[in-house]
């Protein structure tokens, strides 16, 4: 266990050492890494429920558990998928679980860095706030930064190369959404032309 | 015997008082009247992270309503009034050509239809605007004539300004005053038809000193870009994008310029000018001084173009009434720029409008004209808009206590009112209640000004971290000082007994 904390810092903190191996070395763990979805879930209602009024716009409003767990789950799934799906025909080396476990790892520093910082910000006013907004986008850029190594490593990818498929990756999240809405409403169509039919009949004998 | 009367004597008081109950009961229970107006009042809110339009009580309710037949004189198309110093009301009618002075009871006092100049008798032309000033004077904006008239009470010409001589203005300049406004000095401020460059100052000696208050032509990023890449034939087809044009303004009781511009791009449709012709005008709240809200999020009262601003009356405290021919809305503003409410809107009710062309206040009663009907709407102030006046002005003289007790008053008519928890918090700030004034500002979803730190829950809370910092100060360093102290006599300790058990190394 001690171990794998280490070597969830060691990633944080080499990226590029780091992810390969845990790609090619197998370390690390799947558990560790989703425990980065799980701590940015408990962030994100932790940012939303402590954090300074002053720094917070849903200070009045009430959190919905469920709905913040599906803004981290829908897009991450999507993510994964869609990258999948473009690296599996441009000669990637990382397999489904590997980009899995890239993205929960790079995810560490949008928990890290902010739920102290939500607690930090009660000691906050408006002519600190600059340091609330500095390390709020600190945490953001490592998170893109890390998953941009991750992602580039697991797949042995050049740097161009890598640019071009998070390109076509956000091209499949889209056209995953698109497929997704168009069979959910061909599904619910159908369920409507199958209940009218029974209706129809039932009024009928 | 006794026994027995006790018994009755009790049961008697029994029934009176269940009657009693029966009585109060009916009289609470009773419907509450209510005026019912035919428009919508709402303000706007950011509680809920993004803007809305919240309902609060009707501010003015409509209480009269004045057409030809109630003033006993025909009205075909008036489209400008004013108030005089004698409390008469001065209608200008422009199909008539004539000016209606009515009384306060809205009986006709007298007509001016016509007046002697150079012992001859002339009239009006298409009259679009009309002032009245502090000494009953009144100046006419005779529009088809292309000249102002300045006239004394009687109706009696003193003296005629026509197109100024002015190298500024050329030749074939197009002189046709719409709107007036005249300050304490005699000097006037003209809208003319078409005019971009802004109001026209001219000096009671009639000689044009120049353009003031001129709006800039705003250009977006888009239509830039297409400017770029089109032929030039394509260049000219194209609107010629020109400065917002002033559509009315009127003179504020410290003699400044509200001025309204009706465009549906405009930035800051309402200014308030100064003497030089900058924009003085404070600007708060959510959506700023500009009238509804246009963002396809918010429309909650149907709000698919922004407010076209026809008219602006001022009060004597310092709030200002926009009228707003596009939903024939009144916009009331504070002298801080928040929104204290709207209220009005288009129809055939009494109460809504169908043409809204100038606004007037006096008193407590607030004057609204409509064109085409040829009515004036009477609203009077209700309970709500009262309290919320007298909170104002309590605060503004200092008399905190009397406020607070107002804008309590005021919540408890509408407990979702932002506008008086956030004056509520401003006060407890002055009276350094500071837990209550960040209650207050939380409330009134007021978090303080990002510029100066100066009010809101931030200042609040700022004071209360000071109070709590000077109190725990002391308690901290010592506490960390003696958790220093324990973990290094700890790690001396540890450091200690791994040495003796042979291990050698100082580490925990």
């Amino acid at each position: 266990m001690k171990k794998q904390i280490r070597f969830a810092f060691h990633i944080l903190t080499h990226p590029f050492d780091g992810f390969w191996d845990m790609r090619f070395d197998q370390k690390g763990s799947i558990w560790m890494a989703l425990l980065g979805y799980v701590m940015l879930i408990v962030s994100n209602v932790i940012q939303k429920e402590v954090t300074n009024y002053l720094f917070n716009d849903h200070a009045m409003t009430l959190t919905d558990i469920g709905m913040e767990i599906q803004m981290v789950l829908i897009p991450s799934a999507l993510f994964c998928i869609g990258n999948w799906s473009v690296t599996t025909l441009l000669d990637g080396e990382g397999r489904f679980k590997d980009i899995v476990m890239a993205l929960g790892y790079s995810m560490y520093p949008l928990s890290i860095i902010p739920i102290p910082l939500a607690f930090l910000s009660l000691a906050f006013t408006y002519s600190e706030s600059v340091y609330y907004t500095g390390l709020i986008a600190i945490s953001g850029i490592w998170f893109f930064f890390l998953l941009f190594a991750g992602i580039m490593t697991i797949h042995q990818y050049s740097v161009t190369k890598m640019i071009a498929t998070t390109v076509l990756t956000i091209f499949a999240m889209i056209i995953l959404v698109f497929i997704g809405l168009l069979f959910f409403e061909l599904i619910s169509q159908f369920f409507v032309f199958a209940t009218a039919v029974y209706q129809e009949l039932s009024f009928r004998y | 015997m006794n026994k027995e009367r006790k018994n009755r004597l009790a049961e008697f008081a029994v029934k009176r008082i269940l009657l009693l109950f029966i009585i109060l009961g009916v009289l609470i229970c009773e419907k509450r009247v209510f005026a019912y107006t035919p428009y919508d009042s709402y303000t706007y809110s950011n509680a809920t992270g993004t803007i809305e339009a919240i309902p609060t009580p009707a501010p003015y309710i409509p209480a009269d309503y004045i057409n030809s037949d109630r003033i006993g004189t025909e009205l075909s198309r008036p489209c400008d009034f004013a108030f005089g110093p004698d409390g008469n009301l001065y209608v200008i009618d422009s199909n008539l050509n004539k000016i209606v002075v009515l009384n306060r009871d809205f009986k006709v006092v007298k007509e001016i239809k016509s007046f002697k100049r150079d012992s001859k008798d002339e009239g009006f032309n298409n009259p679009q605007g009309l002032f009245v000033d502090s000494t009953g004077q009144i100046y006419v904006c005779d529009t088809g004539n292309g000249r102002v008239l300045m006239l004394n009470n009687e109706g009696e010409l003193i003296s005629v300004y026509t197109k100024p001589d002015s190298p500024l203005l050329g030749a074939d300049y197009e002189y046709k005053p719409v709107k007036i406004a005249v300050d304490s000095s005699g000097t006037l401020y003209v809208i003319n038809t078409n005019e971009y460059s802004g109001l026209m100052k001219i000096t009671p000696q009639g000689r044009f000193v120049g353009f003031i208050g001129s709006n800039k032509a705003i250009v977006s990023p888009v239509v830039k870009f297409w400017k770029k890449i089109m032929s030039e034939t394509q260049k000219k087809q194209l609107l010629s994008f020109v400065p917002v044009e002033y559509h009315n303004i009127s003179m504020d009781s410290e003699g400044f310029i509200y001025a309204v511009s009706a465009t549906k791009s405009g930035e800051n449709p309402i200014r308030r000018i100064n003497l030089s012709g900058t924009d003085i005008l404070i600007r708060n709240g959510y959506v700023g001084v500009k009238g509804d809200l246009v963002t396809p999020k918010t429309i909650t009262k149907d709000t698919k173009s922004g407010s076209v601003f026809v008219d602006i009356c001022s009060s004597g405290n310092g709030n200002y009434f926009a009228l707003d021919s596009n939903y024939g809305r009144i916009f009331v503003y504070n002298q801080e720029g928040f929104l204290l409410y709207v209220f009005g809107g288009r129809g055939v009710q009494i109460g809504t409008f169908t043409t809204p062309s100038a606004i007037e206040l006096q008193d407590d009663r607030l004057l609204v004209l409509d064109e085409v009907n040829a009515a004036i709407t009477v609203f009077k102030k209700t309970q709500f808009a009262n309290l919320i006046s007298q909170a104002e002005q309590h605060y503004y003289q200092g008399n905190f206590e009397q406020s607070k007790r107002s804008w309590n008053e005021v919540l408890k008519l509408c407990s979702t009112y932002e506008f008086g928890y956030l004056q509520l918090g401003k006060i407890y700030l002055q009276e350094k209640d500071y837990f209550n004034a960040m209650r207050c500002f939380k409330l009134g979803n007021y978090r303080g000004d990002k510029v100066t730190f100066m009010t809101g829950y931030n200042k609040a809370y700022t004071e209360i971290r000071k109070i709590w910092f000077s109190k725990y100060l002391a308690v901290m360093v010592l506490g960390g000082l003696a958790l220093a102290v324990i973990v290094s006599a700890y790690r001396r300790f540890v450091s200690k007994r791994r040495k003796k058990q042979g291990e050698g190394h100082g580490k925990l």
